[in-house]
């Protein structure tokens, strides 16, 4: 049973890293990203392959991942953030299609939908990787909370309120909106490298554009431009996928209703209470 | 021509009518609502999941299944409408809470269509169709029914938003929007029937990509993504622009499958699509603003 | 600085917003832009900030030349303005509104993560306290700029174009839109206080009694035509512009398309 308690609290705890960096780019910066699954997608392949293949050790190849995730956040982020709003969220969707393709297909490399078994693990115990764990969703948190409180965070919220006058104030919001996103991938990067060390084997179903609605709900639920929100919003969502589980129903009927379950609470949350749980931010005109 | 190139295009011309049939809807409902609508996919599913049951279950005709397809997606259109978008509009919520809402319901639907009949891919017509040969490239009679409604389908949205009143005020708004209220049109009264027809015609086309194809519940987002490929290539804000985007997204394609391995070919789509973004963001019909 | 316009011209859709403008402005000096609507005055101000690209014609700060400019590396010559319906960041308080206006340097993913608080952010913390007092709104420093009323938000502004020492250039959009008389004195005495630092200042003002009153050269605009360009005094003496303001624009002699 503490087993089980500990892995869930692991769980949430990546989720946490990973709904953190999303809730930079949404609840700080306005951007919408359905990629971000696709980002920690990035950094698990490449801490799987580097440990796998080439026997690399878990501490060069969790920050080779973190890096390498930030180095394609930073590609993507430079090539479209000058494009606005929506039209910024339709090609975080393209791309997220893309970079699954490449998961699945690039056989050499990604082996497909077979997937990499074997990941050696970081950790024997799951004490360990509990401490681990919470060791990073803490670091995130206490980076968000001193961007939050920073000229730093200042400049994000007011690049998400209005782009047009940020320019005119003399702010470039390409290179600002640039470099959340690198900062962003960090973080999925580094989530992906836990995950794929954590379960040991990772396959292209974990990093498609749905799971990034999971990421999206987190934020959404937990509250935007609040650095607890991801936190529990991930704790919220993950509990409620292994409550329906709980309710003694199969995995085939859970894994449905579970997705009925996130859709129904995007939309309620965006009826009633647009700045999630412990949001100060709501989106507006 | 070689009966290479008429297969090609026959293809083209099969996939393109079906991928106007959604981008239609799409186009619409970001020309006078302003926003992306991903919902549209799932009333995509319906239309493809209601005509499933009306063909197999049911036993249906086709002509049936097809009113069944149109009646369910036009049915979910209405529901999306009224309990979600018409809300946020009179509450003047902004684009990104539209477009956020939109994808709560694609996902709610595609869990609920999921929950009904798994996550497993759907064969709606299993066995050959009987087909026949036309200036040496292969056609079903599948796709030549598929052709045939999808072409008097669109001519009759065209006699529709020209001839009948509604069609001529979705074209006001569309057109712009202050000055048709400001002449007394509703834009939320309009609003509601871009999402019937919409909806329906999406629909619709999840039938035909259900028996030209399969279904499954993650088709909603990709035919969402399509229609929105087309929309783009062919101009959002125009109207005859996602039908072209559509067909030529259709031929691009078929193209595409033909040089590269057909697994690649969402790859191709979208690395076109981010090309137009930057080389052309208004569309093949756009006007620059 | 100097400002020069030559010949700038900007069709949209079809529809001249401006053809063949061409204007200077001294330092020291404050030219008041007038016209009916829609004939060519925001759209002259989104040009010279970058916001919107003209068709021709070039634009000149001092020897700095600002056409083809990013809006960011026009604003970082120099360049300041303010909008037709005032504009603020409305999720931002109005301290960090009026901070936004100030030196960009602080704002550094790197210093946010390793440093504190420094001690230019609180100098810029301690002047927008100064202005904001100055108009009236200490009171309001740290509520959402969304929740303030009309005149409240043009405070705000007018406290941003005072934080922004460094601009030699001022674009003014209606600055007294929606003030009473009283805040509209304060506002004039701001103008004309930055004036006297030898800013340039461009000003869009519908209110003509605030022209006669403090613009020292006058330019009218007509369906984006340059009509007439001198002393306000004389300008309005002549009875083809009093037609204009009277006849709300498009009148015969303006049309020649």
């Amino acid at each position: 049973m503490t087993d089980y308690l500990m892995h869930l609290a692991i769980v949430i705890g990546i989720y946490a890293t990973l709904a953190q960096g999303l809730n930079l780019l949404l609840g700080y910066t306005g951007i919408i990203s359905v990629m971000q699954a696709s980002l920690y997608g990035v950094g698990a392949y490449i801490s799987a392959l580097m440990a796998s293949q080439a026997g690399v050790s878990f501490p060069l190849a969790f920050a080779s991942a973190s890096i390498g995730a930030a180095l394609t956040g930073f590609i993507v982020g430079a090539a479209i953030t000058r494009l606005q709003g929506d039209y910024l969220a339709l090609v975080t969707f393209g791309l997220a299609v893309i970079f699954y393709d490449v998961f699945n297909n690039w056989l050499t490399v990604t082996k497909g939908p077979m997937g990499i078994p074997g990941i050696p693990a970081a950790f024997e115990t799951k004490e360990a990787w509990l401490v681990f764990v919470a060791a990073l969703a803490v670091a995130a948190l206490l980076l968000v909370r001193r961007i939050d409180g920073s000229p730093y965070g200042r400049l994000l919220r007011a690049v998400r309120d209005d782009e047009i006058l940020a320019s005119v104030l003399g702010r470039s919001t390409q290179r600002t909106k640039t470099t959340v996103f690198t900062l962003s991938a960090f973080l999925a990067g580094a989530a992906g490298s836990v995950y794929a060390h954590y379960i040991t084997f990772i396959d292209p179903t974990s990093f498609t554009a749905m799971e990034s609605v999971s990421l999206l709900t987190m934020v959404i639920i937990g509250g935007m431009a609040s650095p607890v929100g991801p936190i529990l919003g991930a704790g919220f969502v993950v509990l409620v996928a292994e409550s329906l589980r709980f309710a003694g129903l199969p995995d085939a009927t859970a894994a449905p209703l579970r997705q009925v379950l996130f859709g129904l609470l995007i939309i309620v949350a965006m009826l009633f209470r647009p700045q999630g749980l412990m949001g100060r931010y709501r989106l507006s005109k | 021509m070689t009966s290479f190139t008429v297969q090609l295009l026959m293809n083209s011309m099969i996939t393109g009518s079906v991928y106007a049939l959604v981008a239609i809807g799409f186009a619409l409902t970001y020309n006078i609502g302003g926003f992306f609508n991903m919902a549209h996919g799932a009333v995509f599913l319906l239309g493809a999941y209601g005509g499933y049951v009306a063909l197999h279950v049911l036993q249906f005709g086709l002509p049936l299944a097809v009113l069944v397809s149109a009646a369910a997606a036009g049915l979910a259109g209405i529901v999306a409408h009224s309990a979600v978008f018409r809300r946020l509009a009179l509450s003047e919520a902004p684009s990104t809470v539209f477009f956020i809402s939109s994808l709560g319901i694609l996902i709610a639907v595609e869990g609920t269509v999921a929950t009904g009949f798994g996550y497993e891919t759907i064969v709606f017509m299993p066995g050959p169709s009987p087909s026949s040969t036309f200036f040496g490239a292969r056609v079903t009679d599948i796709q030549v029914y598929i052709l045939a409604l999808s072409f008097a389908l669109l001519l009759a949205l065209v006699v529709f938003f020209h001839m009948t009143n509604i069609g001529k005020q979705i074209r006001a708004v569309a057109d712009d929007r202050e000055l048709a209220k400001a002449v007394g049109i509703s834009v939320n009264g309009v609003m509601f029937w871009v999402f019937v027809l919409g909806s329906m015609l999406a629909g619709v086309a999840g039938l035909f990509v259900g028996m030209e194809h399969t279904i499954r519940p993650g088709s909603g987002m990709v035919a969402v993504l399509w229609a929105m490929v087309a929309s783009i290539m062919g101009g959002v804000g125009s109207f005859i622009g996602p039908v072209v985007g559509a067909f030529l997204l259709g031929f691009i394609e078929n193209l595409a499958v033909t040089v590269f391995p057909s697994e690649w070919k969402a790859t191709v789509v979208f690395s076109i699509l981010i090309l137009f973004f930057f080389l052309r963001p208004v569309g093949l019909f756009g006007v620059r603003r | 600085m100097k400002l020069a316009i030559e010949q700038l011209t900007r069709r949209f859709d079809g529809i001249d917003a401006l053809i063949d403008v061409s204007c200077t402005v001294k330092a020291g000096e404050i030219l008041a832009i007038a016209g009916p609507n829609g004939s060519g005055k925001t759209t002259l101000l989104d040009i010279v900030t970058g916001l919107t690209e003209a068709d021709r014609g070039d634009i000149f700060l001092g020897d700095k030349r600002l056409i083809g400019k990013r809006p960011e590396h026009i604003a970082a010559l120099g360049v300041a303005r303010s909008f037709q319906i005032a504009r603020l960041f409305h999720g931002l308080t109005v301290l960090e509104n009026l901070i936004m206006a100030d030196a960009t340097e602080r704002e550094g993913l790197m210093s946010a993560v390793l440093r504190g608080e420094g001690v230019a952010e609180k100098r810029a913390r301690e002047r927008a306290m100064e202005h904001l007092e100055y108009l009236g709104m200490a009171a309001y420093r740290d509520t959402a700029a969304a929740k303030l009323s009309a005149g409240q938000m043009r405070r705000v502004e007018l406290g941003r174009l005072l934080m922004q020492e460094r601009a030699q250039l001022l674009l003014l959009d209606e600055p007294t839109a929606s003030l009473d008389p009283e805040m509209t004195q304060i506002a004039v005495k701001v103008i004309e206080g930055l004036r006297s630092k030898g800013k340039a200042i461009v000003l869009v003002e519908h209110n003509l009694d605030v022209v006669h009153y403090i613009a020292d050269r006058v330019m009218v605009l007509d369906q984006g035509r340059k009509m007439a360009d001198g002393k306000p005094s004389e300008v309005f003496q002549d009875l083809e512009i009093q037609a204009i303001f009277l006849g709300g624009g498009g009148n015969s002699h303006a049309s020649h398309r």
